[in-house]
C-alpha cells in the first residue's frame, strides 16, 4: 500500500465494523504518543468512552446525564492501531473480531 | 510546558487556538493530517491544517462546493489550506504554540492586507501612515 494522507477529523464518528461485519462502534477519539521521532497514533477509542474523553467530562457526566453511565463506558473499546484497517478511511474495519478487543 | 507525551488528538489539538512565539493569535487548528503507510506501519501525525475550506469540509462537502461556486462567481481567489508541520509545534496547553513568527506567516495575510490598505487610512487608527 502506498503512503497516503488522510484527515483525522474525517475519521471521527465513522462506524467501525469488525472482521465479521458486525458494528463495533464509532471512532470518537484518537490517542497519540509524541516522541523525538514524531507523533504516532497508538489507538482509536470507540463508543461513548471516546466521546466523553473528547468532551472532557468523563468523570462528571454521569451525574448530569444518567444515560452516560458506567455501563455504557464498559461497552466502549480502545482499539490499538495494529487492529484498525484504514485502507478505506470512509469504512474503517477491525482486523479482528469485536469480541477479541 | 512542552508537548505532553500522550495526547488525545481530537480533544487536545483540534479547534485549539494557534499562537506564535510572541503569543500573537494566528487562527485555529481546522484539520489534522495523518500519514498512513503500509499495513504494519504506525500512522503518524504530520501536519496541522488551517483553512476555511477545511472547516467547511468538516461541516459538509456540499457546503464547500457551494462556497467554491460563490467565490468563483465573485472572482475571488480560493486560498489553499495552510499546513504547519507537527515538528513546528512547541507547546500544547490551552493554546498551541508554534515556532513561526506572525510576520512570516501566510495565516494572517488577509489581516495584514486589511491593516495596510484600509485601517491605516482611518484617522485615529493608531497605525503610522508611513510603513
Amino acid at each position: 500500500m502506498k503512503q497516503r494522507r488522510i484527515r483525522a477529523e474525517f475519521l471521527l464518528s465513522r462506524t467501525v465494523r469488525d472482521i465479521d461485519g458486525r458494528r463495533a462502534g464509532r471512532i470518537e477519539e484518537i490517542e497519540v504518543e509524541n516522541s523525538s521521532q514524531g507523533c504516532f497514533v497508538t489507538g482509536f477509542v470507540l463508543g461513548t468512552k471516546g466521546l466523553l474523553q473528547r468532551l472532557s467530562f468523563r468523570g462528571i457526566a454521569p451525574l448530569f446525564i444518567p444515560s452516560m453511565s458506567a455501563k455504557r463506558q464498559k461497552r466502549a473499546k480502545a482499539v490499538p492501531w495494529q487492529q484498525m484497517d484504514l485502507t478505506n478511511p470512509k469504512r474503517p474495519r477491525l482486523r479482528c473480531s469485536k469480541d477479541d478487543l | 510546558m512542552s508537548i505532553p507525551k500522550k495526547l488525545h488528538l481530537i480533544r487536545d489539538v483540534l479547534d485549539k487556538l494557534l499562537v506564535d512565539r510572541d503569543n500573537v493569535p494566528l487562527g485555529r487548528v481546522d484539520g489534522i493530517v495523518l500519514l498512513i503507510g503500509a499495513e504494519q506501519t504506525q500512522p503518524r501525525v504530520i501536519q496541522i491544517e488551517c483553512a476555511m475550506s477545511t472547516l467547511l469540509q468538516r461541516l459538509s462537502t456540499r457546503w464547500i462546493r457551494r462556497a467554491q461556486r460563490i467565490t468563483r462567481r465573485l472572482r475571488w481567489r480560493w486560498r489553499a489550506p495552510m499546513h504547519i508541520d507537527w515538528s513546528k509545534i512547541e507547546q500544547i496547553g490551552r493554546e498551541l504554540t508554534v515556532n513561526i513568527r506572525e510576520e512570516h506567516s501566510q495565516l494572517l495575510a488577509s489581516e495584514r492586507w486589511l491593516r495596510d490598505h484600509v485601517i491605516r487610512h482611518i484617522p485615529g487608527s493608531g497605525i503610522n501612515k508611513e510603513p
